[in-house]
């Protein structure tokens, strides 16, 4: 009897209620319809992305984080090799017998660079200690990209340099030109025969041309004089022509290096960075630092 | 406009079709709804949010069966889920009461289906919700007891002591009716 009972009311409800209609309020539908508005607009649009964005992100920083760390490796050992001291000492020596060859006043000269050359070295190091340990004393004044700024009135004997001593170390040599060249020249300068190209630097004006720097892959750079003297092989004649006259960047640190590196360092971080923003920044210095700058990531 | 015309227009969120769908479930729909809330207000509630859950799942009908029992089911796991949200089930004892009386001359059509639908929403939310899954919704108490994280035996009790109410309040709108004839 209980189990028909229950039964009963049950039924009597579920019979009585559920088909049964209700009214329902006439503003309900506007609520509903607004929601319906509001969520199309927000709701659908974002999420997926997001996420996407996120993981293409990390990969991106992953992707230039490898590439940074293969370029470094790839460019670090080869300057050092360039850079031992006795490498470097035995070039020059060869240089300067070849240039010796052609020189006409092959014994002034000669003499002149040798008893100058401690005088340079002394001069010009300075700063290359200061900011670079690895760097060999001495007489070394190589690296692996040679520049060079070009006085004025020595343009002209550009072309002169392809009849100069021939290349036959792959190594280029750096050389630079001292300001004070044309004030005070000497013996060296007029000593110098046609195969010796003679840069100066004049010091008249500040530095508003940045001495232009070419790289001269088969190129010898002798550095034979005090401060003035240069010699290249031919194949820097060409590079010559490209040569802006310098006008007077002489009162400021006159070696510059490319910043090849960091050029393309820049160039791979700006198109991996997401958003336009640029996150990562490298830097060098003329003494061939590398300095990475990382933006705070969270900005905004 | 036909049901399948209607449903997608409603999958392709037009406004007009999915106004006429709603103008024809809700009346029921508002039942359920009802049954399951202890006013007027929570019912209206239930009702929108179970609309807005049918626009928005309206792609995962399956086309199988009938769709006024999927849009049913739709407005009962709706209101299932806020009243979890909404009441922590209280003293869901396993006790198994039986029900002592039921009125013997019982005549169903001398109360109104408002007067059901009023007892229902003054039972306690716990019997009320236990009572409109089993006995209306036809769910098992094994169903109940998973859906709403209770023992089987908790679901028997509050289902008896649901319709123990129900039973003690017909009774009183009986006694009420007799008074009046007589």
């Amino acid at each position: 009897m209980a189990s028909d009972r229950k039964k009963n009311i049950d039924q009597l409800f579920k019979s009585k209620l559920e088909d049964h209609s209700s009214e329902v309020p006439p503003s309900l539908w506007n609520k509903i319809s607004t929601e319906l508005d509001t969520k199309e607009v927000e709701a659908p649009v974002a999420e997926a992305p997001k996420r996407r964005s996120r993981a293409s992100w990390f990969l991106k920083i992953a992707a230039g984080l490898l590439l940074f760390g293969f370029v470094i490796w790839k460019v670090q050992p080869e300057k050092k090799t360039h850079l031992s001291k006795e490498d470097l000492t035995v070039d020059q020596s060869q240089v300067l017998a070849q240039r010796q060859d052609q020189v006409e006043n092959r014994d002034g000269l000669s003499e002149q660079s040798d008893g100058e050359g401690a005088q340079r070295d002394s001069a010009e190091e300075i700063p290359l200690q200061s900011t670079e340990g690895s760097r060999p004393t001495g007489e070394s004044r190589e690296t692996r990209l040679a520049y060079k700024e070009v006085g004025t009135e020595y343009s002209n004997d550009i072309p002169d340099v392809a009849d100069v001593a021939p290349s036959e170390e792959t190594e280029v040599l750096y050389t630079q030109l001292p300001a004070d060249l044309s004030q005070s020249p000497v013996e060296g300068v007029a000593a110098v025969d046609e195969a010796v190209v003679l840069t100066e630097v004049t010091d008249n004006e500040p530095a508003k041309k940045e001495s232009e720097i070419v790289p001269l892959p088969d190129s010898e750079v002798i550095v034979a004089g005090e401060e003035e003297e240069v010699l290249a092989n031919s194949t820097l004649s060409d590079s010559y022509e490209k040569i802006d006259v310098d006008e007077g960047s002489a009162s400021l640190p006159l070696r510059e290096r490319p910043k090849i590196l960091s050029g393309v360092l820049n160039f791979v971080a700006n198109n991996l960075q997401v958003g336009g923003n640029q996150i990562v920044e490298f830097n060098e210095t003329d003494q061939g630092i590398l300095r990475v700058d990382v933006k705070p990531l969270f900005d905004k | 406009m036909d049901l399948d015309s209607l449903l997608e227009g409603c999958i392709n969120n037009d406004r007009k079709s999915q106004e006429m769908l709603y103008q024809s479930f809700a009346p029921k729909m508002m039942t359920v709804c009802l049954r399951y809330a202890d006013s007027q207000y929570e019912a209206e509630e239930i009702l929108q949010l179970g609309f807005i859950k049918l626009f928005n799942g309206m792609k995962s009908f399956a086309g199988k069966g009938s769709f006024e029992g999927w849009v049913r089911r739709i407005f009962v796991n709706t209101a299932i889920e806020t009243y979890k949200k909404k009441t922590i089930m209280k003293s869901f004892d396993a006790l198994d009461g039986e029900d002592q009386t039921f009125l013997q001359s019982f005549d169903p059509d001398r109360i109104t289906v408002q007067e059901l639908l009023n007892m229902v929403q003054e039972l306690p939310a716990g019997y009320r919700l236990v009572f409109n899954m089993y006995s209306i919704e036809g769910f098992s108490h094994k169903e109940i007891a998973e859906r709403l994280n209770i023992s089987e035996g908790a679901s028997k009790s509050q289902l008896s002591r649901a319709r123990t109410r129900l039973q003690q309040k017909i009774k009183i709108i009986e006694k009420e009716l007799n008074g009046i004839r007589s």
